[in-house]
């Protein structure tokens, strides 16, 4: 089983864990860690979308790639930079979607005294 | 002509600025000069962009390195509608969130809604797949504080319900951003299109839903629209009327346009106007028996969006004119009802329609306001209720066959819920307080919107007065706004 293989079944488990924790939870706090365990399977997927068996770093140095081919064959032995720098701003993006979670979460324990999504009002759906 | 990428740049320097600043004052004197900067900016891109889309080159790299931007028709017609609403919206929030409002930072509040302006322009103008999600997530997060700025129980649970459903469609969206970089090896919107078409028809489909998912949380399409009555009747109104009045419609106009271009070959374009119209049906039924005046127009949003989306999706020229012509419609009636209802619920401090019997002896002018976008609401003539919903039964029953036949009748059925849900708040508002003038109570002193309110609704209110009268005019932007709607 190629790497790519076992991380895409990796990323997969992890969103589906994620959705699980975050569907089935009634603890405020169990739900914003199940987004995050999501979040994080999201960015493996994204990461392993840009692997290549046997790459190596993208970066280009003087004389990559042999004179014959040059530029392409040295991208070809690359993995894809794009996805990890997609893959940065995700994680920074899921950053800011926890922490306005959890203050809102710690506000509504100030508010409520409970962060048991059954006996708030207006969290019925 | 200034470069239109600094209706992005704007807000978002000058929200940041607010911030450093931390002074209400100056928060709200460069919260409305920018909304001001950016109705300017957009207004002089809307008649050059009438004739077709001009490609922005941010920074001197242009595509394939640099990120895709444009701006057509349909993007600097959409950002001129955005920018006059955020600036009216401002407008009211001095005396709305200032003095009746106020627990909240109010500093904090208008760089918040800067913020959620860039990401709104930002979203019309991308042309790059994750470009659209990283301006998405900004809208999102926005919409997310904004929706608590109350910060009482109602507001919180609001929007923490909001944000487990939009984070979820987001999860959702940015799986189907990795499959599309998979086909296609780039973000742009074209090569992925030409990808997606060229890849297996599973892969696409999956890859079209996963997106249509996420994108379909903030455009409240049915079924995943449940945040919207408590987010949107729990937001301070002035967020209420944003949020009603242009983001759940821009994140349909969005979603419309990429199911209709950059997802084509998935073909899920078909199940739109039947998860439209069961909107519709839902939306309108529910508001009906609401007995709350923001819980009722929420629900209502819901209904109009769907009839919105049913029009766009009918595929013909004249259907997404009609579509486009609802939304602003839209715009300016729902707008004015909730900042309108704002208010009542300053002046009285109750939410249910029933305590605001006899108002209108008290706030006269701002019932008479209320009630003419009401009207209009409804579809009824010379209102431009009437001439955009009329629009959109032409647009269908020129379509023919069954689903549109249907679609008129669902329209019209709905039509009569809404005349009779809010011509019940018109007459509550007008009715004489018998109670009241039995206990011999003195005659309670005018307590009208403040002035500022009051001016930022009367110009929504005049649109949709007016708008019947100069939708000649209109139409010269909303025809070719709808044809660039059907391209990238």
């Amino acid at each position: 089983m190629s790497i790519s293989a076992i991380l895409y079944a990796v990323s997969f488990l992890l969103i589906a864990i994620g959705l699980y924790g975050l569907l089935a939870n009634r603890n405020l706090v169990r739900m914003v860690i199940g987004l995050n365990i999501a979040d994080l399977g999201v960015n493996i997927f994204l990461v392993t979308v840009g692997y290549v068996e046997g790459g190596i770093a993208p970066i280009f140095t003087r004389g990559a790639g042999d004179a014959a081919t040059g530029v392409a064959s040295a991208t070809a032995a690359m993995v894809d930079p794009v996805p990890q720098a997609l893959v940065l701003t995700a994680i920074v993006i899921g950053f800011g979607i926890t922490a306005v979670a959890l203050t809102l979460v710690m506000r509504i324990y100030a508010a409520t005294g409970t962060i048991d999504s059954s006996r708030l009002r207006g969290l019925k759906w | 002509m200034v470069s239109p990428i600094i209706l992005v740049a704007l807000p978002l320097a000058a929200a940041f600025l607010i911030t450093l600043a931390g002074n209400r004052e100056v928060a709200r004197i460069v919260a409305l000069l920018t909304a001001l900067g950016t109705v300017w900016v957009a207004a002089t891109w809307l008649l050059p962009s009438l004739a077709g889309s001009t490609v922005i080159v941010v920074g001197g790299i242009a595509a394939p390195f640099g990120i895709g931007l444009a701006i057509d028709a349909l993007s600097a017609g959409f950002a001129l509608l955005v920018a006059v609403s955020l600036t009216l919206v401002v407008l009211y929030s001095f005396s709305y969130i200032g003095g009746e409002h106020g627990r909240g930072n109010e500093a904090r509040y208008y760089a918040v809604l800067l913020l959620l302006g860039a990401a709104s322009f930002g979203l019309l103008l991308t042309r790059d797949l994750f470009n659209l999600f990283v301006f998405y997530e900004i809208l999102c997060i926005a919409s997310y504080i904004l929706v608590a700025y109350g910060q009482d129980q109602r507001a919180l649970e609001a929007s923490f319900k909001y944000m487990i459903l939009g984070s979820l469609g987001s999860l959702l969206m940015l799986v189907s951003i990795g499959l599309a970089y998979r086909a296609a090896g780039s973000l742009a919107m074209t090569d992925i299109a030409a990808a997606l078409a060229a890849a297996e028809p599973g892969y696409a489909l999956l890859t079209a839903l996963l997106f249509f998912f996420g994108m379909a949380v903030e455009a409240a399409v049915f079924p995943v629209n449940t945040w919207l009555p408590d987010a949107h009747s729990s937001a301070p109104s002035s967020i209420s009327a944003v949020l009603s009045g242009f983001v759940i419609e821009l994140a349909l106009v969005v979603l419309v346009r990429l199911v209709g271009t950059v997802f084509a070959p998935a073909g899920i374009g078909a199940v739109l106007p039947v998860l439209a119209l069961v909107g519709v049906l839902v939306g309108e039924i529910a508001a009906f028996s609401q007995t709350e005046l923001k819980r009722m127009l929420a629900y209502s949003s819901m209904g109009q969006v769907g009839l919105i989306l049913f029009a766009l999706a009918l595929g013909t020229e004249a259907g997404t004119q009609a579509g486009l012509t609802h939304l602003l419609m839209h715009t300016g009636a729902k707008s004015a009802l909730f900042l309108i209802a704002g208010y009542f619920i300053v002046r009285t401090d109750r939410r249910d329609i029933e305590s605001y019997r006899g108002l209108a002896a008290r706030m006269p002018v701002s019932s008479v306001l209320f009630a003419l976008a009401a009207l209009s609401l409804v579809g009824v003539p010379p209102f431009f209720g009437f001439f955009s919903k009329f629009r959109v039964l032409a647009a269908a029953s020129a379509v023919g066959g069954g689903l549109a036949w249907g679609g008129i009748a669902v329209i019209l059925a709905a039509t009569v819920l809404e005349g009779f849900y809010l011509f019940r708040v018109v007459r509550v508002l007008f009715e004489r307080d018998e109670a009241a003038e039995r206990a011999g109570g003195t005659p309670a002193a005018r307590m009208e919107l403040a002035a500022p309110a009051l001016v930022a609704t009367a110009l929504f209110v005049l649109l949709v007065i007016l708008g019947g009268a100069v939708l000649p005019q209109f139409d010269t932007i909303l025809a070719p706004a709808a044809s660039a709607l059907a391209v990238l």
